[in-house]
């Protein structure tokens, strides 16, 4: 297995909401996805995964519901909201501004 | 962070809890499921595979917990928890919770106290039906005037008038007594809105002559002396001789504007009675709806001219009747003191507080430590604060349940303190209200007195607090704040003093004060004779001459005398007369002069020096001339150079005979000690009409010793007569000294806990200064400071905390004193001397106090502090 690094707290939320922006999905699936594109460099700690829903949840950037899954399975899908799709784009935003000015410094300072 | 919306999910969640608890559960299953099948599509055996996903989730107990943490808040727990916490923190360090918990109850409990006794005999309002239109008509009318306003008064819609203090002898229920009656005009209880709890009120007809023998009990006068029978209405009972019938019962408690009066008996009105035109009677009426007692004053005020005329008497009505609201002259009197009492009490919740706040900060200081450890760990800053304030809010509130028990004592200590007859004395209770009170009060001390505290100790960065040897720096916000508490408990303590010391001297002086007769030694007692036998006016005169005789003749008995009223019972007739010699201009008003009617040696049983001419005697009998004697106030007004004796003055109408000075008496401070003599003029019971009389009796040895001799001489006379109000000269002296007394003993005590608290405070704060400033202590040592240098340094600080406080006060006390004005004789609010003598008592108390931290300081040893940690 890849050396797995721990996820940056914070970035957890963030990432929560850009995967959830591509289509509503439950909990282990956003935690699959988020392992999967990252190609294995990010192990959710599946602990603070849940939590981190339900503050998103509270926050109003997400919302919930239960559903029948293909398999008949009951599960509870997560969805982001019009507040939370903002909120996505202001982090997303400060992110690359944050992470340009870092480039900036390793380059020439 | 919270939110709005996070609030409501809280709030939703934890109205949900049984089935997000569920939900929760479901939602892990449902993940370990699919981890548990990832793992098997990688080719993990089944059990392994499942083995592995529970582990990778980590404990799903942990995650339920953290989740169901997340979902809640924490807040209702958390709460909880600390509150538990303080609890057990509190007990386990008494010698911080007991002084708090003394103080506040102490600080509390005074102040509701006195606060409900204010509130229920000054700032309630007054039990009756729409009390703020009821209002008081300053002028003492008769039943002509009543009439008139009655009948002309547009902006009244009832027009009342009230008599107090009537003695009736009843007889006929149980033993004779002399009941305390007040007559009222036929309205009374109408314009009041009071519904009497059996039968009825008065009829208007029942004013006529002759049909006013009809009579309401009061409450307690039905329960003891009818036993609370409930067919008493339609009962006869004789009173003055004469048969009257019970209407009525009055509310419980009712007792309008004269405590202890016992029943009510209608006004009569005869134009053709000689009280026709007197002014016996308080007036009041009910404002029409829409009229302002404004208004109401300048209609009386035209009636004036017609009323002069109606009457053809000079009559002083100064320019018209003065209307207020009814409640103002019902607690006129005590209003005074008593605001200044609860004035008091607030300054001594100010120092309570103000210690408590310092034990607080103490009590932070000493655990900046532990918050920097927490803090370190994780804690939030804002958890923090709250614990401490909750210990704060818990700490009080036991505080302010002690001092609900103390409020309740005091309560009670207060009624019997007061004098009995404050108006609505008997609706002060410790009830539900007081407990209220002592909460709300107790809940705001803790919060304003925990925030600063809570909110300093948590400020400063959790390394410093780690690193600092043992405590806050002195100069940081904690110190200035403790030094600002002191001052402010100094400044409030000081307060406290001189109201105290102006109410000493006050009381002091009016022990002193001569009050024109000597009342060691003179026994007094009142007497209404009016069965028939005695009746006639004749007779009565006959009837007290015997009686006199026969007293002054016991052995231990020097003399006696009557009087129909007493000096420094608050009663007295009032007339204005017309002077021989000082015509008064036609339109104006005569001078008016205090009179009573006297007999016997009254003179000389109360030692009043007769300065000129001579006293009354058999020649002033109903067939000569009206004789009348001066006091010496009214000499020096109108006759300066000359010898009154032989002038003449006038009571009542031009028609009336003029009456011969013949002898001037010595000045009596009859209203008030602290009020100066006015004009009086006695006149001879054979040629005035008097219903009833006080005995004064001169013994010569413990006063009360003679009366039971007495009572077996006048009940040989007449057994039908009641005796009532037996009680020494002195006894009525120090009654009227009671108000004052009661309000310096009260101010006495508070200020003694105000110094004492503060005397505390300040030993408190010097004590941990010079902790703190151990290691500097020691330099200063090791370097060679004398010990006293060293005691100087402690003693300036607290030499300069008591400084500033007693300047503050001393501005503050100026101010304050200003409610004293009324209450104070012989001595000026601004008495420099009082505020000089008792600022200085207060820093030598504060450098007493802090004498013990500073000598500590002297033995510090230098190696040791610069050690310390």
């Amino acid at each position: 297995m890849a050396d797995r690094s721990t996820i940056l707290p914070g970035t957890l939320e963030m990432l929560i909401l850009k995967t959830l922006s591509l289509q509503p999905m439950h909990g282990w699936g956003i935690m699959e996805r988020i392992e999967q594109v990252s190609q294995g460099v990010f192990s959710l700690n599946q602990g603070s995964l849940y939590p981190a829903l339900e503050r998103s949840q509270r926050a109003g950037w997400v919302k919930s519901e239960w559903r029948v899954t293909e398999n008949g399975r009951r599960a509870r899908y997560y969805a982001i909201t019009r507040a939370g799709a903002a909120r996505l784009d202001a982090e997303r935003r400060e992110w690359e501004r944050s992470s340009h000015a870092i480039n900036l410094i390793l380059r020439n300072a | 962070m919270p939110t709005l919306r996070g609030l409501l999910y809280t709030l939703r969640s934890l109205l949900r809890r049984e089935a997000s608890d569920q939900d929760t559960a479901d939602e892990i299953a449902f993940h370990v499921e699919r981890e548990t099948q990832r793992l098997v599509d990688q080719g993990v055996a089944a059990d392994d595979a499942r083995r592995r996903a529970l582990s990778r989730f980590g404990g799903t107990t942990r995650w339920r917990e953290e989740t169901a943490d997340a979902r809640t808040g924490h807040v209702l727990e958390s709460i909880w928890r600390d509150a538990a916490l303080a609890v057990r923190s509190l007990i386990a360090r008494p010698t911080f919770t007991l002084p708090a918990l003394v103080t506040l109850a102490l600080g509390i409990g005074a102040n509701t106290a006195v606060f409900s006794v204010v509130r229920a005999t000054v700032l309630d309002p007054l039990p009756f039906r729409q009390p703020e239109r009821l209002a008081a008509i300053w002028n003492t009318i008769g039943p002509a005037e009543l009439v008139y306003l009655q009948e002309n008064a547009r902006s009244l819609e009832e027009v009342a008038a009230f008599s107090p203090g009537w003695g009736y002898s009843m007889v006929g229920v149980g033993e004779p007594m002399q009941v305390d009656v007040a007559r009222t005009s036929t309205n009374f209880f109408r314009t009041l809105g009071v519904i009497p709890q059996r039968g009825r009120g008065f009829l208007s007809t029942e004013s006529a002559p002759g049909q006013s023998a009809v009579v309401v009990l009061s409450h307690a006068l039905w329960v003891e002396r009818f036993g609370g029978d409930s067919g008493v209405v339609g009962r006869v009972v004789s009173m003055n001789d004469a048969p009257h019938r019970i209407v009525g019962v009055a509310p419980a408690r009712f007792e309008a504007f004269q405590p202890g009066v016992q029943a009510w008996i209608p006004l009569e009105i005869d134009p053709a009675s000689p009280f026709y035109r007197s002014s016996v009677a308080m007036a009041f009426g009910r404002l029409r709806p829409g009229v302002s007692m404004a208004t109401a004053e300048e209609e009386l005020a035209t009636f004036i001219p017609r009323l002069r005329e109606l009457l053809d008497a000079p009559r002083d009505y100064g320019s018209g009747f003065a209307v207020h609201p009814l409640r103002d002259s019902v607690v006129r009197e005590s209003r005074q003191s008593l605001l200044v009492l609860f004035g008091a009490a607030c300054f001594i919740v100010l120092i309570a507080a103000a210690n408590y706040g310092n034990l607080l900060l103490l009590r932070m200081a000493s655990r900046r430590r532990e918050v920097a450890v927490r803090t370190a760990l994780g804690a939030s800053r804002t958890r923090i604060a709250r614990q401490f304030l909750l210990e704060s809010l818990v700490l009080s509130l036991s505080g302010g349940m002690l001092g609900f028990a103390v409020a309740a004592a005091g309560v009670r200590a207060l009624r019997t303190l007061l004098p009995e007859d404050l108006p609505r004395l008997a609706s002060v209770s410790v009830d539900l209200g007081l407990m209220a009170a002592c909460a709300a009060l107790a809940v705001l001390i803790g919060i304003v007195c925990g925030a600063a505290p809570a909110l300093l100790a948590t400020r400063s960065a959790p390394q410093n607090a780690l690193r600092e040897a043992g405590g806050i720096a002195r100069g940081s916000g904690g110190g200035r704040l403790r030094g600002a508490m002191v001052v402010v408990e100094f400044a409030s303590a000081l307060v406290l003093l001189v109201g105290a010391g102006l109410m000493l001297q006050t009381a002091w002086r009016m022990q002193r004060v001569d009050p024109g007769f000597t009342a060691d030694g003179a026994l007094t007692f009142r007497l209404q004779p009016t069965t028939s036998r005695v009746n006639a006016e004749e007779r009565r005169v006959v009837y007290f001459d015997q009686l006199l005789q026969r007293i002054t003749a016991l052995p231990g008995v020097e003399t006696a005398g009557t009087s129909q009223h007493l000096p420094l019972t608050g009663f007295n007739w009032g007339a204005f007369i017309a002077i021989e010699d000082h015509p008064t201009p036609p339109g104006e008003r005569g001078p008016r002069v205090i009179w009573r009617i006297v007999n016997g040696d009254y003179f000389g049983a109360l030692r009043i020096p007769l300065r000129r001419g001579r006293a009354f005697g058999a020649q002033d009998n109903a067939d000569a001339p009206p004789s009348v004697i001066i006091n010496e106030t009214m000499a020096r007004r109108f006759w300066p150079e000359q010898d009154p004796v032989g002038k003449r003055i006038r009571f009542g109408a031009a028609t009336e005979p003029w009456s011969t000075i013949v002898g001037v008496v010595g000045d009596v401070r009859f209203n008030a000690l602290n009020a100066p003599p006015e004009m009086e003029v006695y006149r001879p019971i054979a040629q005035v009409w008097q219903g009833s009389a006080y005995f004064v009796v001169r013994t010569s040895g413990d006063p009360l010793r003679a009366m039971p001799a007495i009572r077996r001489i006048i009940r040989e006379h007449d057994g039908t007569v009641p005796i009532s109000a037996v009680r020494p000269m002195e006894s009525i002296v120090s009654q009227s000294l009671g108000q004052t007394n009661m309000v310096m003993a009260l101010l006495l005590a508070f200020a003694a806990v105000g110094v004492a608290l503060g005397a505390v405070g300040i030993y408190g704060v010097i004590s941990y200064d010079v902790a703190q400033r151990t290691r500097e202590i020691g330099i200063r040592t090791a370097l060679g400071a004398a010990s006293g240098a060293i005691q100087g340094l402690v003693l300036k600080r607290a030499g300069m905390l008591a400084l500033a406080g007693v300047a503050i006060g001393a501005a503050a006390a100026a101010v304050a004193a200003r409610a004293l004005e009324s209450l104070v004789f012989g001595v000026q609010v601004r008495d420099p001397v009082t505020y000089v003598v008792l600022g200085g008592l207060l820093m030598l108390i504060a450098l007493m106090a802090a004498f013990v931290p500073a000598r500590r300081a002297i033995r510090v040893d230098p190696v040791s502090a610069l050690r310390s940690d």
